[in-house]
């Protein structure tokens, strides 16, 4: 048995051993996340070297733009104080350098085209620009090289310690720097080629061109009359192409007369703003580029005219999803009222387009699904010919509108029981139908939808449980249907009697408290004071229980408990617990021989009373008292 | 006393023992609404409305504008897909937050062409201590992004599917995949930005994926604008709920459903009487021995 159990023990602690490991192979193969609170780091220098060398390599392929916007990113790391003055200093010094080169290349760039069109007085003045451009970048380029050096000094590039990954980072940010070097030769050397050529044409003949219109206040869509000469010197230029701008924008080509001179209409876009700028251009084209300038008239302002637009609008401070609202307003703009079409907006979804004229009214219906919060409401009125737009924001907030319960819940429940909850769900807009009530009380829960006037009833059956009395709550939780009202989750409580276990539970307590006491106040059971125990040297023999000794087996132990005492007193040996009969008859014996036989014979006569099966006779148990009186006779004597 | 003895007490012992430290010790499982610590997500609870649900079962009926928030570190069963879908369907919005787990078998379901990269996103620059916290930087406008500046992950992945340009949230450029998990980009590592949250409408409803959990443990709350996004969240929606039942079952997890069953088992009617009848025996059983004597 004890073999089995050992086994099944060991069985179980190897088990206990194994099996936690099991739920392990549930889990992500990656690590899931770390404690940030916990979680180490440091610069991670190879990386930036690796990312200035992306950058400035970008730069030296003339994509400004990505390396400029990579290094806006870099200026959201997180720089380690020891490290934060050189970066930033470094950082500066890449976006002067970028931001220098690209406005550089972007003016020969320019200055290309105007000598290619001959422009020649703007061409110069480009140059002019990109000559300083270029010792503004070459002193940039050399305070770059310093800082790379001291950068390198800083991150440990040259100890020997430093990690090849390190070093192969850092020579390639060098070649890379190496390479925008190049870069910056390269322009600036386009530069001084551009300047020679901008001196070879400086010898072309020169032209001139005029530019009248007529009217210079006009109508948006309208026509007006634009006329000019070109010339070169006093000699009319015939059948060259004139280019008419308005802001920037060429919006007509003359080709000029015998006399050199042009003459054609042109229609104003519809750009709703005060004036527009209009030049004539030559720009001279085929034999004439080895021939002639280019030329620019003086700009011409246009007067433009349109009906501006108002809006007027009123709107609610607060909306809710599904729930129309109005807005008035109205629009207005000089000449007549013309039918307008207007777009209502929430945020970037448009949510209505109608068309409206002078004052209206708009009843809108925002979607269901709207997110709650301050939204941004927007009304565009669309230009219509000389009319112009117009468009009005308004930020209103979306709200839910919240949900009250009037719930009758039980104040006292007696376990087990069904109790009945009903209520009412209405909101600022009257009852709420339809609603999805989910009640939970411990671990019942049930769901029950409102009536038409917002009520509600259901049975909760509650079990009996280990509970004695207390409050419970219950969790509410409601969802309605309607997109405009909100969720709403309530908690009441009640007293909660389990009377079953409550009074069982106490009837038992009653019960041992019962026990305890009567136990206490049994004499035999009551424990020697430890003050006794300590304060006596004699051995205290363990008193014999209380039992009732009865029958003839009852005669012959008591004759032998009568003889005991005298016979423990009189040798010094006591029958502890731990004694059986025939070790205190051996002790005995051994002390006082003289009542050795008479102490066996008794002693036999007991363990046959206490073991045998036979019933012993009377006659036994007279022999037995009789030993006893022998025995004290004797010891008497012997005393 | 005798080997029997002492192996009995010393297992009852062992069981009593066992059972109280079960149904006392906290639980420290990743994304638990009852884990207090930095994994849990009892934060979640605590600052919002929200019910966390130990079942797909239990989504609501009417899922127009409730969010259900899902860490499917667990594969789905096929009826829990078939839930999911008509959840969202009828108008629920479905926040899949994973990294490393069965996101993508969701996506699968749904029909979505976007998945879950399922490699470690890195940015050594762009950081909070280390490459492994990426901080998301590039936002779109989007009602989940009002005034956010910035987001910390915590050992994420991203997005794959789609366009970098579709995304609501993308890491910085020089983020990257890091595929063999060595920290450092190698030249077969594709680089960033890289979308990490991404919205897509599907039925009634709409899915937004985030490619990483951890936004939403107790300790990530505080960290730059992530409670920022929670709000936005929550913001955005009439009732919140966040599913605890495919999140992997720790050892104390299960003793402890295991306790809580048994508890509501030993709380039926029956059972009860039957306990408490027992306990009166065995408290009685002096008294009729004492009477059995007298006798």
């Amino acid at each position: 048995m004890n073999k089995r159990l050992t086994i099944a023990f060991s069985i179980f602690i190897v088990a206990v051993i194994i099996f936690p490991g099991v739920p392990a192979l549930a889990q992500p193969d990656k690590t899931p996340h770390e404690n940030p609170d916990t979680a180490t780091g440091s610069l991670d220098k190879i990386s930036l070297l690796i990312n200035y060398d992306r950058i400035i390599f970008a730069a030296s392929n003339r994509d400004y733009a990505a390396a400029l916007e990579a290094l806006e990113e870099l200026r959201k790391m997180d720089i380690p104080d020891e490290y934060r003055n050189i970066i930033n200093r470094y950082n500066d010094l890449c976006q002067q350098l970028l931001t220098t080169l690209d406005t550089l290349d972007a003016t020969l760039d320019d200055a290309v085209n105007l000598i290619e069109s001959n422009n020649i007085n703007k061409a110069k003045s480009k140059l002019d620009d990109a000559e300083i451009y270029v010792q503004d970048a070459i002193m940039i380029m050399d305070d770059l090289s310093l800082a790379t050096e001291s950068l390198r000094k800083r991150f440990g590039v040259e100890a020997l310690t430093a990690p090849d990954e390190l070093i192969q980072a850092d020579k390639q940010l060098r070649d890379s720097i190496e390479q925008l070097r190049q870069l910056l030769n390269m322009l600036a050397n386009l530069r001084e080629s551009l300047n020679e050529s901008y001196i070879k044409i400086k010898g072309l003949t020169s032209t001139n061109i005029t530019l009248q219109i007529s009217p210079t206040t006009a109508w948006v869509g309208d026509t007006v009359n634009a006329q000019g000469v070109l010339k070169s010197g006093d000699e009319p230029l015939s059948g060259r192409q004139v280019t008419i701008r308005l802001d920037e924008k060429a919006v007509a080509i003359f080709i000029s007369q015998e006399d050199g001179s042009y003459s054609g209409n042109i229609t104003l876009p519809y750009e709703y703003v005060e004036t527009m700028k209009a030049v004539a251009v030559y720009e001279p084209q085929g034999s004439d580029d080895d021939t002639y300038l280019g030329c620019q008239s003086t700009e011409v302002t246009l007067q433009t005219r349109y009906y501006p637009t108002r809006l007027q609008v009123s709107t609610p401070d607060v909306i809710y999803p599904g729930t129309p609202f109005i807005i008035n307003g109205e629009i207005t703009s000089e000449g007549k009222d013309t039918p307008r079409t207007i777009k209502v907006s929430l945020d970037n979804r448009q949510i209505m387009e109608t068309t409206v004229s002078g004052q209206f009214i708009l009843e809108i219906t925002p979607p269901d699904d709207i997110a709650t919060g301050q939204r941004t409401l927007t009304l565009t009125v669309i230009p219509l010919e000389r009319f112009a737009g117009t468009i009005k924001q308004r930020i209103i907030t979306v709200s839910l509108i919240p949900l009250e319960i009037d719930l009758e819940t039980p104040g006292l429940i007696l376990l087990p029981k069904s109790i009945q909850l009903s209520g009412r769900i209405r909101s600022e807009r009257g009852p709420i139908a339809n609603a999805n009530v989910n009640i939970v009380f411990s671990t019942i829960s049930t769901t029950v939808t409102t009536a038409s006037d917002g009520s509600f009833t259901t049975m909760l059956d509650i079990p009996l449980d280990f509970s004695f009395i207390g409050q419970r709550e219950y969790s509410i939780n409601v969802e309605p249907l309607e997109p405009w009202a909100s969720y709403l989750a309530v908690k009441r409580q009640s007293i909660v009697i389990n009377p079953v276990f409550s009074t069982l539970t106490f009837v038992s307590l009653l019960v041992l408290v019962f026990l305890i006491l009567r136990r206490r106040r049994t004499p035999e059971e009551k424990a020697i004071p430890r003050e006794e125990v300590a304060g006596s040297t004699a051995f205290i023999t363990p008193r014999a229980p209380a039992i009732k000794l009865t029958g003839i087996r009852g005669r012959i132990i008591s004759a032998y408990r009568s003889g005991l005492a005298m016979i423990e007193r009189i040798a010094g040996v006591h029958m502890t617990p731990d004694t059986t009969l025939r070790e205190f008859l051996a002790k005995v014996a051994k002390v006082l021989p003289g009542i050795s036989r008479q102490l066996a014979e008794l002693t036999a006569m007991v363990e046959r009373a206490l073991y045998s099966n036979q019933n012993p006779t009377s006659k036994t148990a007279g022999i037995a008292e009789q030993i006893t009186d022998d025995i004290q006779k004797e010891l008497r004597r012997g005393a | 006393m005798g080997l029997k003895k002492f192996m009995v007490i010393l297992a009852a012992g062992i069981i009593l023992l066992v059972v109280l430290t079960a149904w006392f010790l906290p639980l420290d499982d990743d994304f638990r609404v009852e884990n207090p610590s930095w994994n849990g997500s009892k934060a979640l609870i605590a600052s919002y409305t929200t019910q966390s649900l130990e079942s797909l079962n239990d989504l609501p009926s009417a899922p127009r504008g409730t969010t259900l928030i899902l860490v499917p570190y667990l594969e789905l069963t096929s009826g829990e897909l078939e839930r999911l879908k008509d959840y969202i369907t009828r108008g629920g919005r479905l926040i899949l937050a994973d990294d490393y787990g069965h996101g993508n078998q969701i996506l699968e379901y749904l029909g979505l062409e976007v998945r879950f990269s399922g490699e470690v996103l890195a940015d050594p620059l762009i950081n909070y201590k280390s490459e492994y916290f990426p901080r998301i930087i590039h936002f779109r406008s989007d009602p989940l992004t009002i005034n956010m500046e910035s987001l910390v992950l915590n050992h994420a992945t991203c997005l794959v599917n789609i366009e970098a340009e579709n995304a609501i949230a993308l890491s910085s450029s020089f983020s990257f995949l890091d595929l063999n998990e060595n920290g450092t980009q190698e030249d077969d590592e594709p680089s960033g930005p890289l979308p990490v949250i991404h919205r897509e409408t599907s039925g009634e409803g709409e899915v937004v994926l985030i490619a990483d959990p951890s936004l939403f443990i107790n300790s990530m709350n505080e960290i730059d604008e992530n409670e920022g996004f929670i709000q936005n969240i929550a913001d955005t929606t009439a009732s919140l709920y966040i599913d605890q039942s495919h999140l992997p079952p720790s050892d104390l997890h299960q003793a402890k459903s295991l306790l809580s069953r048994g508890r509501e088992y030993l709380s039926s009617p029956l059972i009860t009487a039957g306990l408490v009848a027992l306990a009166i025996v065995f408290t009685l059983k002096p008294v009729w021995h004492k009477r059995r004597d007298n006798k």
